[in-house]
Protein backbone atom coordinates (compact mmCIF):
# COMPACT_ATOMS: atom_id res chain seq x y z
CA UNK A 1 0.00 0.00 0.00
CA UNK A 2 1.59 3.36 -0.50
CA UNK A 3 1.29 6.60 1.35
CA UNK A 4 -1.97 7.24 2.07
CA UNK A 5 -4.08 10.85 2.60
CA UNK A 6 -6.94 10.21 4.92
CA UNK A 7 -9.46 13.53 5.56
CA UNK A 8 -12.27 14.65 7.81
CA UNK A 9 -15.13 16.84 7.81
CA UNK A 10 -14.72 17.50 11.14
CA UNK A 11 -11.78 19.29 12.89
CA UNK A 12 -12.51 17.17 16.22
CA UNK A 13 -12.47 14.19 14.00
CA UNK A 14 -9.22 14.56 12.70
CA UNK A 15 -7.97 15.65 16.41
CA UNK A 16 -9.39 12.15 17.71
CA UNK A 17 -7.67 10.29 14.44
CA UNK A 18 -4.53 12.36 15.90
CA UNK A 19 -5.07 11.33 19.28
CA UNK A 20 -5.62 7.70 18.52
CA UNK A 21 -2.76 7.78 15.65
CA UNK A 22 -0.69 8.93 18.83
CA UNK A 23 -1.51 6.46 21.22
CA UNK A 24 -0.90 3.88 18.85
CA UNK A 25 3.03 5.29 18.03
CA UNK A 26 1.79 6.29 14.00
CA UNK A 27 3.74 9.03 13.28
CA UNK A 28 1.47 11.55 10.83
CA UNK A 29 1.99 15.00 9.38
CA UNK A 30 -0.88 17.49 9.15
CA UNK A 31 -1.11 19.43 6.40
CA UNK A 32 -3.59 21.46 4.89
CA UNK A 33 -5.27 21.29 1.72
CA UNK A 34 -5.79 23.93 -0.23
CA UNK A 35 -8.86 22.35 -1.84
CA UNK A 36 -11.26 22.24 1.38
CA UNK A 37 -11.56 23.57 4.47
CA UNK A 38 -8.35 23.24 5.96
CA UNK A 39 -6.37 21.14 8.35
CA UNK A 40 -8.55 18.34 8.24
CA UNK A 41 -6.03 16.10 6.23
CA UNK A 42 -3.33 13.25 7.80
CA UNK A 43 -0.59 11.79 5.72
CA UNK A 44 0.13 8.44 7.13
CA UNK A 45 3.32 6.40 5.52
CA UNK A 46 2.59 3.27 3.75
CA UNK A 47 4.22 1.26 6.07
CA UNK A 48 1.67 1.94 8.44
CA UNK A 49 -1.42 2.57 5.90
CA UNK A 50 -3.07 -1.04 6.88
CA UNK A 51 -2.88 -0.27 10.56
CA UNK A 52 -3.68 3.09 10.74
CA UNK A 53 -7.21 2.57 9.40
CA UNK A 54 -8.16 -0.64 11.41
CA UNK A 55 -7.06 1.92 14.49
CA UNK A 56 -9.78 4.92 13.09
CA UNK A 57 -12.35 2.20 12.66
CA UNK A 58 -11.91 0.49 15.93
CA UNK A 59 -11.94 4.73 17.26
CA UNK A 60 -15.10 5.30 15.28
CA UNK A 61 -14.09 8.01 13.53
CA UNK A 62 -15.57 8.98 10.11
CA UNK A 63 -13.24 9.60 7.82
CA UNK A 64 -12.29 9.25 4.59
CA UNK A 65 -9.77 8.52 2.24
CA UNK A 66 -8.79 10.97 -0.19
CA UNK B 1 1.60 28.63 20.92
CA UNK B 2 -1.88 28.21 20.80
CA UNK B 3 -3.83 29.26 17.73
CA UNK B 4 -7.96 28.91 16.73
CA UNK B 5 -8.78 25.22 17.42
CA UNK B 6 -10.45 24.03 14.48
CA UNK B 7 -10.39 26.93 11.99
CA UNK B 8 -6.94 26.68 9.73
CA UNK B 9 -4.42 24.61 9.62
CA UNK B 10 -1.39 25.82 10.63
CA UNK B 11 1.02 24.31 13.53
CA UNK B 12 -0.51 26.68 16.50
CA UNK B 13 -4.53 25.85 15.14
CA UNK B 14 -3.78 22.06 14.77
CA UNK B 15 -2.07 22.24 18.90
CA UNK B 16 -5.15 24.12 20.15
CA UNK B 17 -7.51 21.43 18.31
CA UNK B 18 -5.44 18.73 20.08
CA UNK B 19 -5.55 20.25 23.25
CA UNK B 20 -9.33 20.85 22.79
CA UNK B 21 -10.03 17.25 22.38
CA UNK B 22 -7.64 16.31 25.00
CA UNK B 23 -10.17 18.12 27.31
CA UNK B 24 -12.97 16.57 25.33
CA UNK B 25 -12.20 12.95 26.76
CA UNK B 26 -11.30 14.09 29.69
CA UNK B 27 -14.55 15.46 30.50
CA UNK B 28 -16.37 12.07 28.74
CA UNK B 29 -14.46 9.44 30.49
CA UNK B 30 -15.34 11.33 34.28
CA UNK B 31 -18.59 11.14 33.16
CA UNK B 32 -18.60 7.57 31.61
CA UNK B 33 -19.41 8.90 28.16
CA UNK B 34 -17.43 6.27 25.28
CA UNK B 35 -17.80 8.95 22.40
CA UNK B 36 -15.51 12.43 22.96
CA UNK B 37 -17.06 13.59 20.25
CA UNK B 38 -20.47 13.66 22.64
CA UNK B 39 -19.10 15.98 24.62
CA UNK B 40 -20.49 19.74 23.53
CA UNK B 41 -18.33 22.61 25.51
CA UNK B 42 -20.76 25.31 26.59
CA UNK B 43 -19.86 28.43 28.66
CA UNK B 44 -21.59 27.29 31.16
CA UNK B 45 -24.98 25.47 32.66
CA UNK B 46 -27.61 27.64 31.56
CA UNK B 47 -26.24 27.49 27.72
CA UNK B 48 -25.85 23.60 28.18
CA UNK B 49 -29.95 23.50 29.21
CA UNK B 50 -30.91 25.78 26.67
CA UNK B 51 -29.50 23.46 24.25
CA UNK B 52 -30.38 20.50 25.50
CA UNK B 53 -34.29 21.19 26.48
CA UNK B 54 -34.90 23.55 23.36
CA UNK B 55 -33.23 21.19 20.71
CA UNK B 56 -35.02 18.33 22.20
CA UNK B 57 -38.65 20.07 21.73
CA UNK B 58 -37.09 21.40 18.64
CA UNK B 59 -37.05 17.57 17.36
CA UNK B 60 -39.96 16.49 18.47
CA UNK B 61 -42.92 16.34 16.02
CA UNK B 62 -45.49 18.12 18.26
CA UNK B 63 -46.69 19.27 21.37
CA UNK B 64 -45.84 16.91 24.35
CA UNK B 65 -46.02 16.82 27.92
CA UNK B 66 -42.63 17.44 29.71
CA UNK B 67 -42.39 16.54 33.42
CA UNK B 68 -40.03 18.57 35.72
CA UNK B 69 -39.48 19.36 39.42
CA UNK B 70 -39.91 21.63 41.88
CA UNK B 71 -36.39 22.17 42.94
CA UNK B 72 -35.46 23.19 39.49
CA UNK B 73 -33.13 25.73 38.76
CA UNK B 74 -34.46 28.84 36.63
CA UNK B 75 -32.05 27.35 33.81
CA UNK B 76 -34.58 24.50 33.17
CA UNK B 77 -37.69 26.34 34.83
CA UNK B 78 -37.15 29.18 32.08
CA UNK B 79 -36.15 27.45 28.72
CA UNK B 80 -39.64 25.50 29.98
CA UNK B 81 -41.66 27.95 30.54
CA UNK B 82 -40.97 29.45 26.95
CA UNK B 83 -41.99 26.25 25.60
CA UNK B 84 -45.14 26.09 27.33
CA UNK B 85 -46.20 29.89 26.89
CA UNK B 86 -45.28 28.92 22.87
CA UNK B 87 -47.95 26.21 22.62
CA UNK B 88 -44.79 23.32 21.90
CA UNK B 89 -45.14 21.83 26.06
CA UNK B 90 -47.60 20.98 28.66
CA UNK B 91 -45.78 21.14 31.87
CA UNK B 92 -46.33 18.46 34.61
CA UNK B 93 -44.29 19.37 38.67
CA UNK B 94 -42.46 16.26 40.23
CA UNK B 95 -42.49 16.67 43.87
CA UNK B 96 -40.28 14.22 45.67
CA UNK B 97 -40.60 12.38 49.07
CA UNK B 98 -37.56 13.66 50.27
CA UNK B 99 -36.65 11.20 52.81
CA UNK B 100 -37.99 8.09 50.26
CA UNK B 101 -36.47 7.59 46.84
CA UNK B 102 -38.91 4.38 46.48
CA UNK B 103 -41.64 6.86 46.86
CA UNK B 104 -40.57 9.42 44.29
CA UNK B 105 -39.92 6.99 41.66
CA UNK B 106 -43.60 6.12 42.45
CA UNK B 107 -44.60 9.59 41.89
CA UNK B 108 -42.74 10.35 38.68
CA UNK B 109 -44.31 6.67 37.27
CA UNK B 110 -47.71 8.13 38.32
CA UNK B 111 -47.27 11.46 35.62
CA UNK B 112 -45.93 9.06 33.46
CA UNK B 113 -48.76 8.85 30.23
CA UNK B 114 -48.58 8.90 26.21
CA UNK B 115 -48.74 12.13 26.19
CA UNK B 116 -45.07 12.73 27.92
CA UNK B 117 -42.32 13.39 25.88
CA UNK B 118 -39.45 14.78 27.67
CA UNK B 119 -38.13 14.47 31.30
CA UNK B 120 -35.88 17.24 32.37
CA UNK B 121 -34.34 16.83 36.20
CA UNK B 122 -31.81 18.32 38.57
CA UNK B 123 -29.77 15.17 39.71
CA UNK B 124 -29.09 17.59 43.01
CA UNK B 125 -30.72 20.83 43.98
CA UNK B 126 -28.89 23.42 43.95
CA UNK B 127 -30.83 24.96 47.35
CA UNK B 128 -31.09 22.03 49.86
CA UNK B 129 -28.80 19.25 48.45
CA UNK B 130 -31.60 16.92 47.54
CA UNK B 131 -30.29 14.00 45.42
CA UNK B 132 -32.76 12.52 42.92
CA UNK B 133 -32.60 8.55 42.19
CA UNK B 134 -30.86 9.82 38.77
CA UNK B 135 -30.28 5.88 38.28
CA UNK B 136 -33.11 4.39 38.57
CA UNK B 137 -35.10 7.27 36.96
CA UNK B 138 -32.75 6.84 33.79
CA UNK B 139 -33.80 3.08 33.59
CA UNK B 140 -37.52 3.45 34.43
CA UNK B 141 -37.58 6.13 31.26
CA UNK B 142 -35.84 4.05 29.14
CA UNK B 143 -38.17 1.29 29.59
CA UNK B 144 -40.88 4.03 28.71
CA UNK B 145 -38.71 5.54 25.85
CA UNK B 146 -38.70 8.84 27.26
CA UNK B 147 -36.20 11.25 26.67
CA UNK B 148 -34.00 12.26 29.73
CA UNK B 149 -32.18 15.17 30.28
CA UNK B 150 -30.16 15.80 33.50
CA UNK B 151 -29.31 19.16 34.99
CA UNK B 152 -25.47 17.83 36.96
CA UNK B 153 -24.57 22.05 37.58
CA UNK B 154 -24.70 20.91 41.39
CA UNK B 155 -23.88 17.45 41.30
CA UNK B 156 -21.05 17.23 39.39
CA UNK B 157 -17.70 16.99 40.99
CA UNK B 158 -19.25 15.43 44.24
CA UNK B 159 -21.42 12.44 43.15
CA UNK B 160 -20.11 10.05 40.60
CA UNK B 161 -22.38 10.25 37.82
CA UNK B 162 -22.33 7.37 34.84
CA UNK B 163 -24.31 8.75 31.88
CA UNK B 164 -24.06 5.57 29.68
CA UNK B 165 -24.38 3.15 32.88
CA UNK B 166 -27.64 5.39 34.13
CA UNK B 167 -28.90 5.64 30.41
CA UNK B 168 -29.25 9.45 30.50
CA UNK B 169 -29.64 10.82 27.25
CA UNK B 170 -28.27 14.68 27.72
CA UNK B 171 -26.00 15.94 31.05
CA UNK B 172 -25.75 19.18 31.25
CA UNK B 173 -23.54 21.01 33.76
CA UNK B 174 -21.28 23.95 34.51
CA UNK B 175 -17.23 23.64 35.22
CA UNK B 176 -17.09 26.68 37.24
CA UNK B 177 -18.93 24.72 40.22
CA UNK B 178 -17.10 21.53 42.05
CA UNK B 179 -15.57 21.02 38.76
CA UNK B 180 -13.18 23.54 39.86
CA UNK B 181 -13.12 25.71 36.05
CA UNK B 182 -13.21 28.80 35.72
CA UNK B 183 -16.26 30.76 35.03
CA UNK B 184 -17.26 30.42 31.09
CA UNK B 185 -17.12 26.94 31.43
CA UNK B 186 -19.74 24.11 30.68
CA UNK B 187 -20.47 21.21 28.87
CA UNK B 188 -23.57 19.76 27.16
CA UNK B 189 -22.81 15.86 26.70
CA UNK B 190 -25.06 13.50 24.58
CA UNK B 191 -25.73 9.95 25.17
CA UNK B 192 -24.22 7.91 21.69
CA UNK B 193 -27.42 6.04 22.02
CA UNK B 194 -29.90 9.17 23.03
CA UNK B 195 -33.13 8.51 22.07
CA UNK B 196 -33.45 11.84 20.33
CA UNK B 197 -30.84 14.39 18.74
CA UNK B 198 -31.43 18.14 19.72
CA UNK B 199 -32.08 20.39 17.25
CA UNK B 200 -29.29 22.95 17.31
CA UNK B 201 -30.30 25.74 18.71
CA UNK B 202 -27.48 28.16 17.82
CA UNK B 203 -25.85 27.96 14.28
CA UNK B 204 -22.63 29.75 12.67
CA UNK B 205 -19.40 28.86 11.76
CA UNK B 206 -18.18 25.05 12.93
CA UNK B 207 -15.04 24.97 11.12
CA UNK B 208 -16.31 22.24 8.77
CA UNK B 209 -18.63 21.76 5.61
CA UNK B 210 -18.76 25.73 5.39
CA UNK B 211 -20.87 25.71 1.91
CA UNK B 212 -23.70 23.95 3.31
CA UNK B 213 -26.16 25.94 4.83
CA UNK B 214 -26.93 24.14 7.51
CA UNK B 215 -25.09 22.65 10.45
CA UNK B 216 -23.40 19.44 9.96
CA UNK B 217 -25.33 16.45 11.04
CA UNK B 218 -22.11 15.45 13.13
CA UNK B 219 -21.25 15.76 16.76
CA UNK B 220 -19.63 18.08 18.27
CA UNK B 221 -20.03 20.40 15.45
CA UNK B 222 -23.81 20.37 14.95
CA UNK B 223 -24.04 21.98 18.74
CA UNK B 224 -21.21 24.24 18.84
CA UNK B 225 -21.10 27.22 16.65
CA UNK B 226 -18.50 29.75 16.40
CA UNK B 227 -15.35 29.32 18.19
CA UNK B 228 -15.10 26.99 21.14
CA UNK B 229 -14.29 28.09 24.47
CA UNK B 230 -10.83 26.26 24.38
CA UNK B 231 -9.20 27.98 27.91
CA UNK B 232 -12.23 27.52 29.55
CA UNK B 233 -12.99 23.45 28.48
CA UNK B 234 -9.22 22.84 29.32
CA UNK B 235 -9.69 24.79 32.68
CA UNK B 236 -12.70 22.72 33.22
CA UNK B 237 -10.82 19.78 32.45
CA UNK B 238 -7.77 20.33 35.03
CA UNK B 239 -10.36 20.36 37.31
CA UNK B 240 -11.56 17.05 36.86
CA UNK B 241 -8.23 15.56 36.51
CA UNK B 242 -7.34 17.54 40.25
CA UNK B 243 -10.53 15.58 41.23
CA UNK B 244 -9.76 12.02 40.33
CA UNK B 245 -6.16 12.78 41.38
CA UNK B 246 -7.70 13.29 44.94
CA UNK B 247 -10.36 10.83 44.21
CA UNK B 248 -14.32 12.01 44.00
CA UNK B 249 -15.22 9.82 46.72
CA UNK B 250 -12.66 11.20 49.22
CA UNK B 251 -13.59 14.73 48.60
CA UNK B 252 -17.47 14.34 48.86
CA UNK B 253 -16.50 12.25 52.43
CA UNK B 254 -14.88 15.32 53.25
CA UNK B 255 -17.25 17.84 52.08
CA UNK B 256 -20.42 15.40 54.35
CA UNK B 257 -18.37 15.88 57.44
CA UNK B 258 -17.86 19.70 57.14
CA UNK B 259 -21.53 19.81 56.52
CA UNK B 260 -22.35 17.61 59.36
CA UNK B 261 -20.09 19.49 61.82
CA UNK B 262 -22.20 22.98 60.44
CA UNK B 263 -25.41 21.42 60.39
CA UNK B 264 -24.99 20.45 64.05
CA UNK B 265 -23.30 23.86 65.18
CA UNK B 266 -25.59 25.78 63.12
CA UNK B 267 -28.66 23.46 65.17
CA UNK B 268 -28.07 24.64 68.81
CA UNK B 269 -28.60 28.26 67.52
CA UNK B 270 -32.21 28.64 68.81
CA UNK B 271 -32.30 31.35 66.38
CA UNK B 272 -31.27 29.40 63.30
CA UNK B 273 -33.97 27.37 60.88
CA UNK B 274 -32.55 25.57 58.91
CA UNK B 275 -34.63 23.49 55.66
CA UNK B 276 -34.37 20.42 53.83
CA UNK B 277 -30.24 19.67 54.34
CA UNK B 278 -29.76 16.34 52.33
CA UNK B 279 -26.16 14.87 53.07
CA UNK B 280 -23.59 16.61 50.68
CA UNK B 281 -22.52 20.06 50.50
CA UNK B 282 -25.15 22.15 50.94
CA UNK B 283 -26.82 23.74 53.72
CA UNK B 284 -29.50 26.63 53.75
CA UNK B 285 -30.56 28.16 56.38
CA UNK B 286 -32.18 31.83 58.48
CA UNK B 287 -31.90 33.35 61.36
CA UNK B 288 -34.83 34.85 63.09
CA UNK B 289 -35.04 38.70 62.65
CA UNK B 290 -32.66 39.26 59.56
CA UNK B 291 -33.45 38.89 55.58
CA UNK B 292 -31.56 36.14 53.54
CA UNK B 293 -30.13 39.10 52.13
CA UNK B 294 -29.40 41.15 55.18
CA UNK B 295 -27.46 37.81 57.18
CA UNK B 296 -25.26 37.16 53.79
CA UNK B 297 -24.29 40.42 54.11
CA UNK B 298 -22.86 40.80 57.62
CA UNK B 299 -21.23 37.18 56.87
CA UNK B 300 -19.60 38.73 54.24
CA UNK B 301 -18.80 41.60 56.55
CA UNK B 302 -16.97 38.64 58.34
CA UNK B 303 -15.14 37.40 55.31
CA UNK B 304 -17.65 34.30 54.48
CA UNK B 305 -18.50 34.28 50.77
CA UNK B 306 -22.40 32.58 50.79
CA UNK B 307 -25.47 33.41 48.76
CA UNK B 308 -28.52 34.67 50.25
CA UNK B 309 -32.24 35.09 48.59
CA UNK B 310 -33.82 32.75 46.24
CA UNK B 311 -30.70 31.20 44.38
CA UNK B 312 -33.02 31.11 41.11
CA UNK B 313 -34.92 28.71 42.69
CA UNK B 314 -38.30 29.59 43.10
CA UNK B 315 -40.42 26.54 43.10
CA UNK B 316 -37.88 25.41 45.67
CA UNK B 317 -38.48 28.01 48.17
CA UNK B 318 -42.05 28.25 47.79
CA UNK B 319 -41.69 24.15 48.68
CA UNK B 320 -39.46 25.09 51.54
CA UNK B 321 -42.04 27.91 52.88
CA UNK B 322 -39.14 30.60 52.43
CA UNK B 323 -40.48 32.12 48.99
CA UNK B 324 -40.86 35.53 50.70
CA UNK B 325 -37.45 36.04 52.43
CA UNK B 326 -35.27 33.75 50.40
CA UNK B 327 -32.65 32.15 52.35
CA UNK B 328 -28.76 31.70 52.92
CA UNK B 329 -27.34 28.53 51.09
CA UNK B 330 -23.89 27.70 52.27
CA UNK B 331 -22.38 25.78 49.61
CA UNK B 332 -19.18 23.56 50.67
CA UNK B 333 -16.14 22.80 48.97
CA UNK B 334 -12.90 20.54 48.56
CA UNK B 335 -10.84 22.89 49.82
CA UNK B 336 -12.98 24.14 53.00
CA UNK B 337 -11.74 22.59 56.24
CA UNK B 338 -12.79 22.53 59.60
CA UNK B 339 -11.71 25.95 60.62
CA UNK B 340 -14.02 28.00 57.96
CA UNK B 341 -17.01 26.04 59.45
CA UNK B 342 -16.03 27.00 63.11
CA UNK B 343 -15.60 30.87 61.51
CA UNK B 344 -19.12 30.33 60.47
CA UNK B 345 -20.44 29.33 63.49
CA UNK B 346 -18.87 31.62 65.24
CA UNK B 347 -19.82 34.57 63.21
CA UNK B 348 -23.63 33.30 63.23
CA UNK B 349 -23.25 32.88 67.21
CA UNK B 350 -22.50 36.78 67.32
CA UNK B 351 -25.41 37.90 65.62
Amino acid sequence: MSDIIISFDSPTAAAKARSLLNKNRISGNAYKSSQKDCGFCIKIPSSHSSRAIGILKDGRVNYKLK
Amino acid sequence: MLGNPGRSGHRAAVAASDLLFSARMTVADFFGLSMPENVIFTQNASHALNMAILGAAGALSEKRTVITSVLEHNSVLRPLYMLERAGKAELRFLTPDISNPQATLLRLSDLIDKSVGLVVLTARANTCGYSFPIEEIGKLLYNCNIPFIVDASQAAGTMNINLEKSKIDMLCFPGHKSLYGITGSGALLINPKSKIMPEPVFSGGSGSLSTEHFMPEFLPDRLEAGTPPLIPAVSMAAGIEYISSVSLSEIAAKEQKLQSRLISGLSENKKVALYGCSPGSLVLFNMRGLSSEELAAKLDSEGIAVRGGFHCAPLAHRLFGTHENGAVRISIGAFNSESDIDSVLSAVSRL
